[in-house]
């Protein structure tokens, strides 16, 4: 009868004191995680990663870059979610390191990923919708701007099908007459000029940089002209058709019509339809004083150089304060020759310095000619003269020739004065070559020789 | 009289050449849902299709025939004949 009394007093002093050590460990544990063992997936962790990730992209260190912006990325799903939005700047951080690298694998990976994300936001959000499309059109175009890539063409063709997406995904919500619709179709026309643009790249003829399919299909690859034909065809079309959504709009300023004839009259200029272009013009300037703008204010419009194709669609005069400073020229990439830096390219995270710059003073003559006495033949003509380098960054002979050969190339829009066209002198213009473009002439040298 | 119905032949047959000038002339795209899709149409319609089920068009002049039509082939079914052509030459050259 005693010994099983004492056993079980035993086994109960045993209990106690296995609990009392099993919850001293407990608490000493707790300690330990809180003083030593840090939380790998704290929110603070992830900005902490991305700013060393932009530190290293300051550096040059694109590999480690990238590893930091893939650790922030896994920490925002562990916190917030496998569709959280706020991965986003950091994924296309990371596609810009990936991009610079030349790592196309890891890009087109990558970017299947932002397209599956962006396909699960809310169907009802258009405008985060349309943002995430912006963000990798961006992308695609800075991936086809870059030297290095063997098919800069197929990104170029990828992003214009995203503009077409944005569109069709307007058009569906919104309706087909939304006023939406216009940048994202001049987009498309722009992206018409690039692709056009490619035929003045030496040894840009074959098949494969024409197009975005791997596999050539006898009896469907294009040639040069029909390629450049269909480019213009649909450009003017899209102009046409941003005119139409513009006509009748209650929303529509003054300057409007006249401003979209302007448009489609430069695009008549890019393509050599001198007659048509002029005629456009003339358009413009009756439009603009038929909607009763003040001609100080359509000479003030038409002061401004411009380079075509214009990068930015606008629906309304915007202008910016008139100073004596040079006007500011980026050349976008070698693959894509006299063309500026599209817009989207500007907020470019990583964009590379320009090597090379060049100041430089010329003068504009805005005339019409024709070659017969009609007035039905007259040509809209800019031509450029008295070019002058004045300075260059490095100062040599190579930067000095290659600022007159690139410039040459560029296509101005006419300047008019009371409805006439006039000349402009003494331009300065300062002009920062595309970056890459250092490696892109050497390799072009040794291809012609 | 008689030179009235000459006149009138002469219109009527001005009439038919324009006719057929015009038809020939005849854009795709449009409002009517029977006409052949613009290019712009097409652009848009391959951006949203897988790579196979896109269509090409392009203008080609018929045999036996100087007037170029427009023509439409969606890519997959351009692909298996250009295979089964190259497949039959193959065959015929062996």
């Amino acid at each position: 009868m005693r010994q099983p009394c004492s056993s079980s007093l035993k086994s109960v002093f045993t209990l106690g004191l296995c609990l009392s050590f099993g919850m001293s460990f407990g608490q000493s544990l707790e300690d330990s995680s809180e003083s030593t063992w840090p939380n790998n997936f704290q929110h603070a962790q992830s900005e902490r990663l991305v700013e060393a990730g932009k530190l290293a992209l300051f550096e040059n260190e694109l590999f480690t870059a990238e590893r930091r912006f893939s650790e922030a990325m896994q920490i925002a799903k562990v916190n917030e979610g496998l569709f959280t939005e706020t991965q986003i700047p950091t994924l296309e951080l990371m596609i810009e390191t990936q991009i610079a690298q030349g790592n196309w694998e890891a890009v087109d990976t990558q970017l299947e990923y932002y397209a599956w994300l962006n396909n699960k936001r809310s169907p009802n959000s258009l405008s985060s919708y349309l943002s995430g499309i912006a963000g990798m059109s961006r992308l695609l175009l800075a991936a086809s701007a870059n030297v290095e890539n063997p098919s800069s063409i197929r990104y170029l063709i990828a992003s214009k099908n995203l503009n077409w997406q944005a569109i069709s995904a307007i058009e569906s919500t919104q309706g087909k007459n939304s006023l939406q619709l216009a940048p994202w179709l001049y987009n498309i026309v722009l992206a018409h000029y690039y692709q056009s643009s490619t035929t003045k790249r030496r040894g840009m003829t074959s098949y494969e940089y024409r197009s975005e399919d791997e596999k050539i299909v006898s009896g469907w690859s294009l040639r040069k002209n029909e390629s450049m034909r269909i480019s213009y065809s649909i450009g003017k079309d899209l102009l046409e058709r941003i005119q139409a959504l513009y006509l009748n709009n209650p929303q529509q300023s003054p300057e409007t019509a006249g401003l979209i004839l302007v448009y489609k009259g430069d695009w008549e200029m890019l393509f050599g339809n001198k007659t048509r272009a002029l005629s456009l013009y003339n358009e413009a300037n009756l439009a603009f004083t038929n909607n009763g703008v003040e001609q100080s204010s359509i000479n003030q419009f038409y002061a401004a150089t411009t380079v075509l194709p214009a990068t930015k669609f606008q629906s309304a005069f915007e202008f910016n304060e008139l100073d004596d400073s040079p006007i500011e020229f980026l050349a976008w990439s070698p693959n894509y020759i006299a063309t500026s830096s599209p817009e989207s390219q500007r907020l470019n995270q990583i964009l590379p310095e320009p090597e090379y710059n060049a100041l430089v003073r010329f003068s504009l003559d805005s005339l019409t000619s024709s070659l017969r006495a009609t007035e039905s033949a007259a040509r809209m003509v800019v031509a450029l003269s008295d070019l002058q380098v004045l300075s260059t960054t490095p100062d040599n002979t190579f930067v000095k020739d290659l600022a007159r050969n690139e410039i040459n190339l560029l296509q101005f829009r006419p300047k008019f004065e009371n409805g006439i066209p006039v000349g402009k002198e003494n331009i300065e213009m300062q002009y920062r070559f595309s970056p890459g473009i250092n490696s892109f002439a050497v390799s072009q040298n040794e291809n012609s020789q | 009289m008689k030179t009235l119905s000459k006149a009138k032949l002469v219109l009527f047959a001005s009439a038919i050449v324009l006719l057929l000038l015009t038809s020939c002339a005849v854009e795709g795209g449009g409002n009517n849902p029977n006409s052949m899709p613009t290019a712009a149409e097409v652009e848009q319609y391959n951006a949203s299709v897988a790579p196979s089920e896109r269509i090409a068009c392009r203008n080609e002049r018929p045999v036996g025939s100087y007037i170029p039509v427009r023509v439409c082939f969606r890519v997959s079914d351009m692909r298996r004949v250009s295979d089964l052509q190259r497949d039959e030459l193959r065959r015929v050259l062996r």
